[in-house]
């Protein structure tokens, strides 16, 4: 498999199909990163559109030093945040109200006999934008620690610290939601 | 040790898809504490379950390669077309000295040393290179506050990047290149009807015929097209020309449209 630095380099270098190559592999982890952040269907193909329209428009800004996926997420989190700037929207960054717990977990839902996962899902989509951003940047998107501090402009062991609170927060809520439902 | 020290730890192998083991050290540590074991029970739990993903529908497949067709025949445009004949030396001096380019030479000189003795003095002073380049670094400027302004993701700000463009004297490839790039995939029907209105001014757009005349072929938006067809139709070249009224006329179009672009037709060739 091609090297998506390398890739990236040849988009800039004037090949643009090969920016299919990269739409292709990163469409559907982009799309759930922006459901996973409590945005609805439609808004989330929607930034993912928009994102790639900056990858081709920023394209000479990709200098290679950093790795592809994270200059992805940088311009995908910039993405979202400007859209919700301009909409007003402020509540989907903070905490997502009972009407989008419900929208977004459709993921749980969708899988049959796993009430744990979808219990985590929901858990998750209960605490703060941030704390959730970094448990979805490492556990879902997959991005290793150094990829994440350089996104969120923060050094290993601030990073560190503010997984281990997020974490923290998300087993709180877990046990929250396990007490509601054992009532 | 602390709790802190082991969840970072086992945070850390989980990011980075180890095995490791806790030292003996560690493991008697976690032992000790029921609580932090049952921490890193729930961490382990949450990370290691399954990662159900959802699918995009078609509509995001298909909007991105529209985006990336466009974005191709903009790039397509911008590359200088390969030059389709290299005549020899002496095909170009027979070319040149043929009896007809003569007569046209001796002509042309005929024309200047008229010109040239009977030219009024000269009643501007001559442009000041300093002036010069300032008004080129100022267009550059203009041509990048228009670009950034072309990017925001609010339709106000968008309208702005293109009065800003309309400022420049639209030969910034990259400006025009976003321009165009626009014009086919921005979501506001104001945008684009600004763009066109913008590309109104530029001094030439046949390096960009190419991308404007499918868009005016395959449009949707009724105003749009309209617009789309008045300019290739008043700054598009002959070729471009006939080549739309061609497409137009085998299309079913709307009889109002085609009647609007008929009379624009008609104007255009007075």
């Amino acid at each position: 498999m091609m090297d998506e630095k390398d890739i990236m380099l040849r988009v800039q270098a004037g090949e643009l199909d090969k920016l299919a190559v990269l739409f292709e592999r990163y469409k559907v982890k982009l799309f759930n990163y922006f459901l996973r952040m409590g945005n609805n269907r439609s808004l989330s193909e929607d930034l993912v559109q928009e994102t790639f329209m900056k990858v081709l428009a920023y394209r000479t800004s990709f200098n290679g030093k950093s790795s592809f996926s994270s200059w992805l997420y940088g311009i995908a989190r910039n993405t979202a945040a400007d859209h919700h700037r301009k909409t007003q929207h402020a509540r989907h960054h903070d905490d997502i109200d009972e009407h989008e717990l419900e929208t977004t977990h459709t993921l749980g839902e969708t899988i049959e006999g796993s009430q744990q996962q979808a219990m985590f899902e929901k858990s998750l989509a209960g605490i703060s934008a941030e704390h959730r951003e970094i448990i979805i940047l490492s556990r879902f998107q997959q991005l290793n620690y150094q990829d994440i501090a350089s996104l969120l402009d923060c050094n290993l062991n601030t990073l560190k610290s503010k997984m281990r609170n997020a974490i923290s927060k998300l087993h709180e809520q877990y046990n929250k939601l396990s007490g509601e439902v054992n009532l | 040790m602390t709790y802190q020290d082991v969840i970072d730890w086992q945070l850390e192998q989980l990011n980075y898809n180890s095995n490791a083991q806790p030292s003996p050290e560690m493991q008697d540590f976690i032992t000790a504490n029921p609580e932090l074991k049952q921490e890193l029970a729930f961490i382990k739990q949450f990370w290691n379950g399954p990662k159900q993903e959802q699918q995009p529908s078609q509509r995001l497949d298909t909007n991105f390669y529209n985006m990336l067709s466009q974005a191709q025949s903009v790039e397509a445009s911008r590359r200088p077309k390969p030059v389709t004949k290299v005549l020899s030396l002496q095909e170009w001096l027979k070319h040149w000295f043929s009896p007809k380019y003569m007569t046209q030479a001796a002509a042309l000189g005929f024309m200047f040393v008229l010109g040239f003795n009977f030219q009024p003095a000269p009643s501007q002073a001559p442009v000041d290179p300093g002036l010069q380049s300032l008004q080129q670094e100022v267009s550059s400027l203009t041509s990048m506050l228009a670009i950034s302004m072309l990017q925001k993701s609010s339709a106000a700000e968008r309208l702005t990047g293109v009065a800003y463009s309309q400022q420049s004297d639209l030969t910034n490839p990259e400006l025009m290149d976003t321009l165009m790039l626009m014009l086919g995939t921005d979501k506001s029907t104001s945008v684009r009807l600004a763009i066109l209105n913008t590309l109104n001014s530029a001094q030439s757009i046949s390096a960009y015929e190419d991308v404007l005349l499918p868009l005016a072929i395959n449009e949707k938006n009724a105003l749009v097209q309209i617009e789309l067809c008045r300019l290739l139709l008043n700054k598009g070249s002959n070729t471009a020309r006939n080549e739309l009224l061609t497409q137009l006329n085998s299309m079913k179009l709307d009889k109002d449209v085609k009647d609007f672009i008929n009379k624009i037709n008609a104007l255009s060739q007075v």
